[in-house]
């Protein structure tokens, strides 16, 4: 029998949750071609058009969908979908700094449980979870290893596949022939991207800068860090929690300064010369981190807006080569 | 002193020429009293474009309401301790008024200087240098006005309500902190429905909640309340805090009392712009509790007396309207009444800081409640359904749910609430948006406004 399947849009919702208890909880970035592509005013495009996937995943047989409260967008988005018995909003707390928080992490993971289980999902053992979290913590760590010989849109397009599997499988390796692109590096921060952003990076690619850090929300910065096999195996729930919310850097979090903190690293870590900040349009959150990231990298930034319009790749080209020109 | 003169409109230079005769007359001003002209001359140029109402409850209203930095900086070199209590509106403040020689206000406050300087103060143009445009809501002014302190005095102890709350203020208020502010950033969850199975409380509104939440928000103001005791240096007791309730619960009753005059009342005895500064009250009692009670005590009064003689403004024909959400430009309130409407019911976004705060509970409970009744950390439904239920209460016959330029929030509640409110109501609903300075949109804002005061006139007849 097929695993009953649960859309989500958050790297902040583990799948070896969702595998645990018997179900896929995919997070989903390919939109249908039927999707409307205008941007509405003042709706983040991202939120939107998670709304377009989640709504054409439950008419297509889809169990339930998940969204959280990360952003007051993808809150509300989760209010515009029907019916509501099959949307489940994550209580995602924006604070981290105290144990509240955490606690309440874990309670909303208890909580995802009950709607698993409640839309055909099963209760899991300790050795299933356990099982499931191995699994999927070795396919990541294979992931990464797999980065240094994929350029950036084929290694970001085997996160996707990684992502919305959520059986803890991998995609075929499927190296570049081309191998690593060459230039200066350049790291990609921000938002979320779907799979047909991913012409982001072939493009700073053609203009000359090789990609070494994405770091967008849908990058290798949201991944959980590596689970400990000591806690694994004392506590996997809380050891789940503490991967993914006790150390996913994102720029909602309150304060925001592990985001700041992980950039630093990421960056000393690799020869950045520039770096490309996507910013979905109408996003609050990383719209207002633009000039203050600006003025704290080390290197030139070029901000770019994730626009549905024609014209939007047209500006992305003449800033990213823009900035090129200047690292070069 | 109870206005000798009949209600009517007049502009800030007729105020001044007023005070002088009400002066005469033997009126008697706060230590903030004095003519409104001066705070045209110190800035706020607004008020040149406002018609305001011509009691003396009415101008010690304005005098408190715009003499608010002048208090707050008197507050500074007193040595009292000053909490600047971000985003929740109407509950974090108890905890400083709760303690002697202590008190809170809202930098968001600054949301509304763009509009009453008419930009002269520049914050919109500072924002706008730091990466703060036009996308996000007015309050992005906040930054430049804490960052320049001319306009209120740096807090010695800055709260800030994050998680169900509105994306544009907690990228602002992230920027503040980037800039060193050190902020106090507390929870707040997203208030659902319970679970099945779920233990449950109930806000005071009646809606049920899991009980579960009710105990994270108190766990989350105990600890503010520990900050605030150690800033203070006194203790925060029970008591103290049942006390401060109180006080809190006589002004949301006044409230009550003024409202439900001006509603419904067969003529309003108070214009819609008076009872939108009034309202404000509620949320950090601008700054000073004491006086607050006292300028709404005077607007009752003044209200008491105009319902009681049959005085008010129009001629009871007007078309009853409720309000939902604040606006940028304080002449949008003027021209709801210059296109023929009335103010009968509001939902200003701070409805919790109006609702009585329930005693029997204990205080970290009671307040807790109250900020989970906050309509931002709700569903739009939850919020629609209480604009549904005020609406019918004060017998509205259309509404208005006015757009905040930018607000994340607005975007999506905006057209659900009106789309809910037709089919629940039936009566017509539209909707506007009002920019701080709202001039150059004027003409389609009273287009639309007579659109929808027309549609409920046609309504009316029809019934
Ligand atoms: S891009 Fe920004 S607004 Fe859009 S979903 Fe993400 S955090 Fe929310
Ligand atoms: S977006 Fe709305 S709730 Fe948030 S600060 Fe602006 S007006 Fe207030």
């Amino acid at each position: 029998m097929d695993l009953p399947e649960f859309a989500c849009f958050s790297p902040f919702l583990p799948a070896e949750w969702g595998a645990a208890h018997g179900v896929r909880l995919r997070r989903l970035a390919r939109l249908p071609a039927t999707a409307s592509r205008a941007a509405r005013e003042g709706r983040c495009t991202y939120a939107a058009n998670a709304v377009e996937l989640a709504r054409a995943f439950l008419a297509g047989g889809g169990a339930g969908a998940v969204f959280t409260t990360s952003c007051d967008q993808m809150r509300r988005s989760a209010e515009l979908l029907a019916p509501a018995e099959r949307v489940f909003l994550f209580n995602l707390p924006h604070t981290w700094e105290t144990p509240l928080p955490h606690r309440l992490y874990r309670q909303e993971l208890l909580r995802l449980s009950g709607f698993f289980c409640r839309a055909g999902g099963r209760a899991f053992s300790e050795e299933e979870l356990v099982a499931a979290m191995r699994r999927f913590d070795e396919a990541r760590r294979e992931l990464l290893a797999r980065q240094e010989r994929l350029r950036a849109a084929a290694f970001a397009r085997q996160l996707f596949a990684f992502h919305e599997r959520a059986d803890g499988s991998l995609p075929e390796a499927g190296l570049d022939e081309a191998g690593p692109a060459r230039g200066p590096g350049i790291a990609v921060l921000g938002g979320p991207l779907l799979e047909r952003d991913l012409w982001l990076f072939d493009l700073i690619e053609e203009s000359g800068g090789r990609v070494l850090l994405n770091a967008t929300d849908t990058g290798e910065r949201t991944l959980p860090r590596c689970f400990d096999r000591g806690r694994l195996a004392a506590d996997p729930l809380g050891e789940l929690a503490d991967a993914y919310f006790g150390h996913i850097p994102d720029v909602f979090r309150r304060p925001n300064s592990e985001l700041f903190r992980y950039l630093r690293r990421e960056l000393e870590a690799r020869a950045v010369h520039g770096a490309v900040l996507v910013m979905p349009v109408w996003c609050d959150f990383w719209r207002a981190e633009a000039e203050r990231l600006r003025a704290w990298l080390p290197c030139p930034l070029a901000a770019i807006d994730l626009a549905d319009d024609a014209n939007g790749r047209e500006r992305a080209r003449t800033r990213v080569q823009a900035l090129l020109e200047t690292i070069s | 002193m109870i206005s000798p003169f009949p209600p009517r409109r007049i502009d800030v230079v007729e105020w001044d020429a007023l005070r002088e005769r009400l002066l005469e007359l033997g009126l008697e001003e706060p230590w903030y009293g004095g003519p409104l002209g001066r705070h045209v001359a110190q800035g706020d140029s607004r008020l040149l474009r406002l018609s305001f109402d011509n009691s003396p409850a009415a101008l010690r209203l304005w005098n408190f309401l715009l003499s608010e930095e002048e208090r707050l900086f008197a507050a500074r070199a007193r040595g009292d301790h000053i909490i600047g209590t971000m985003k929740d509106l109407g509950i974090v403040p108890l905890f400083a008024y709760a303690l002697p020689r202590t008190l809170a206000f809202y930098p968001d406050g600054a949301w509304w200087i763009p509009c009453v300087m008419e930009l002269s103060a520049g914050l919109l143009r500072f924002a706008d240098e730091i990466g703060l445009d036009e996308s996000f809501c007015p309050v992005r002014a906040m930054v430049g006005a804490f960052l320049g302190e001319g306009h209120f005095p740096r807090p010695d102890l800055v709260t800030c309500s994050v998680g169900a709350t509105c994306d544009d203020f907690s990228a602002i208020a992230q920027r503040l902190n980037g800039f060193g502010v050190p902020v106090l950033w507390w929870e707040m969850p997203h208030v659902r429905a319970p679970d099945p199975g779920e233990e449950v409380e109930r806000l005071p509104s009646g809606q049920a909640v899991p009980a579960v939440q009710v105990r994270q928000v108190e766990v989350e103001f105990a600890r503010i309340a520990r900050h605030v005791v150690e800033l203070c240096g006194e203790p925060l007791t029970d008591e103290r805090l049942a006390a401060a309730i109180a006080r809190a619960n006589g002004i949301r009753a006044q409230l009550d009392e003024l409202r439900r005059a001006v509603f419904l009342a067969p003529r309003a005895p108070l214009p819609a712009l008076e009872l939108l500064i009034a309202e404000m009250l509620a949320i950090h009692y601008c700054s000073d509790r004491d006086e607050t009670e006292a300028v709404l005590a005077d607007l009752i009064a003044e209200t008491r007396r105009r319902v009681a003689s049959g005085a008010g403004y129009g001629d009871g024909t007007e078309v009853r309207v409720f309000w939902v959400n604040p606006v940028a430009d304080l002449t949008a309130m003027n021209l709801l009444e210059a296109c023929g409407g009335r103010l009968t019911g509001t939902d200003f976004m701070f409805c919790h800081a109006l609702d009585p705060i329930p005693v029997e509970r204990p205080p970290f409970t009671a307040l807790a409640l109250m900020a989970l009744s906050d309509p931002l950390a709700g569903t739009a439904a939850e919020r629609a359904r209480r604009v549904a239920a005020g609406a019918r209460r004060f017998r509205a016959e259309a509404v208005l749910v006015s757009r905040i330029p930018g607000a994340s929030h607005c975007a999506y509640e905006g057209e659900f609430i009106a789309e809910r409110l037709r089919a629940e109501l039936c009566i017509p609903v539209a909707e506007i948006e009002v920019p701080p300075m709202s001039d150059s949109v004027q003409p389609v804002l009273r287009t639309r406004i007579e659109a929808v005061l027309e549609a409920a006139r046609k309504r009316r007849s029809e019934r």
